[in-house]
């Protein structure tokens, strides 16, 4: 049940987070994606399965939010909870850089792929000028530690992996 | 249950559960059930949305009000109030003028508007997409089309693409997709036809190589179609030079809407509609 209410709460608030973060800090283009850096650092310090989950929720919520298409977040956030889990042995998920770094390629993999889903899908690629496309992976870098932060506190405050760190 | 203790079976299990749904969905977006699931998560998160935007129309009413506030109650700095006041009675008459010309053009061309708040903007499609708070059951309908106010004129701000029972989705002008027909203010033969570029810049093609348009003059739209009434401001041009086939002339133009102030708008029904 407490596993039930802290996925519950955690895919709700994130989704509120992320929905006040594009209201409030914005520059034509620019976007910070606290999700993705939520379901890296899932994956890195809690294993795959939990970010598998938590990207598949957080990417058909923001889907259905945006009102885009259903499916592709959640597609694109399970792949990177996969990829996170997965190299959660080979990295040093509490270094900053490797937080940072991590945020930085999975972000630039991203507008890749949000471009790519606009051509496939016959809808229009992302308005992304190719400034803010270099730039908007170094600035999610930037606030990843902070995300990953913030988010550590949150997940202890539920203790449910005790043994993790 | 520990999600620690998952064997890889389990994890890869998770693993072709949540990407083959997500692929069925993606390849079933037009189904029923996919669209009906897609609305029912779009009403989980709308109110949310609304909520937000509530809290950022509020606090810029706050800010204003603190300061304000803070001049009057420096009586010492009584100038300074007064030229603060001065400048917001100003701005104020001049969103009320706007206001009236919203009314006007309401009253004119087509009876029904809807007056509409936008609740959400993707970042990375900025100068693509909005979403409003109105939906099917406020009586919008597919292609309605979205006016807000320019400098000194209503302007078309886009038309709606998707509609749900409480939101819409509206494709704002300076998408790539957008296409609508257009002419020079003045010159009703200056006919052309305005498309995005998906940056904060538009493109007035096919006007004819002895058009008289001149960088400062307004496109309006020419009514052509039925989407858009006619008369209503698109863009200022900025900028005019040969098409790239060296056929037709073609002119930037700077939208007539502010993108960077986009809080609220207003839905034209049709009269068939409505």
């Amino acid at each position: 049940m407490k596993y039930f209410l802290f996925f519950i709460t955690t895919l709700f608030l994130g989704l509120a987070f992320q929905l006040f973060i594009n209201q409030c800090i914005f520059l034509p283009g620019q976007s910070w994606s606290i999700l993705l850096i939520a379901v890296i650092y899932l994956g890195l310090r809690r294993g795959g399965t939990v970010a598998q989950w938590m990207g598949w929720g957080w990417g058909l919520l923001w889907d259905g939010a945006m009102m885009g298409h259903l499916g592709s977040h959640s597609l694109f956030f399970t792949l990177v909870g996969f990829a996170a889990g997965y190299l959660r042995r080979h990295l040093d998920q509490t270094k900053i850089w490797a937080q940072s770094v991590s945020a930085g390629i999975v972000v630039f993999l991203y507008q890749l792929f949000d471009s790519l889903g606009g051509h496939l899908f016959g809808t229009n690629a992302p308005s992304t000028p190719w400034v803010l496309f270099l730039l908007n992976p170094l600035l999610n870098a930037l606030i990843a530690p902070l995300v990953v932060w913030g988010l550590h506190l949150w997940v202890q405050v539920w203790d449910l992996f005790p043994n993790e760190d | 249950m520990e999600f620690e203790n998952y064997s890889s079976d389990k994890s890869i299990l998770v693993s072709v559960f949540c990407l083959s749904t997500s692929l069925l969905l993606l390849l079933f977006q037009n189904h029923l059930f996919v669209i009906k699931i897609k609305t029912a998560l779009h009403q989980l998160s709308a109110p949310m949305a609304q909520r937000l935007s509530g809290v950022m129309i509020s606090q810029e009413f706050d800010e204003s009000s603190t300061i304000s506030n803070e001049h009057l109650r420096k009586g010492g700095d009584s100038h300074f109030s007064t030229i603060y006041i001065r400048s917001m009675n100003e701005q104020l008459k001049n969103e009320n003028a706007n206001f009236l010309q919203l009314l006007h053009i309401k009253e004119d061309l087509w009876s029904g508007s809807i007056a509409s708040r936008v609740i959400s903007r993707p970042p990375q499609r900025w100068f693509q997409e909005i979403i409003i708070d109105k939906g099917i059951q406020d009586g919008i309908f597919l292609d309605s089309p979205v006016i807000g106010i320019g400098q000194e004129k209503a302007a078309v701000v886009g038309h709606v693409i998707e509609v749900t029972p409480q939101t819409s989705k509206v494709m704002l002008l300076q998408d790539s997709l957008s296409s609508i027909p257009a002419r020079l203010e003045g010159h009703p033969s200056d006919d052309g036809v305005v498309e995005g570029t998906n940056a904060n810049e538009l493109l007035f093609k096919f006007l004819s190589r002895d058009s008289k348009v001149k960088i400062g003059d307004l496109v309006v739209t020419s009514g052509l179609g039925g989407l858009f009434p006619p008369g209503i401001a698109l863009g200022w041009v900025t900028d005019i030079g040969p098409d790239p086939r060296q056929l037709f002339l073609q002119a930037t133009l700077s939208p007539a809407y502010m993108p960077g102030k986009l809080r609220a708008v207003w839905i034209l029904i049709h009269p068939t509609h409505s």
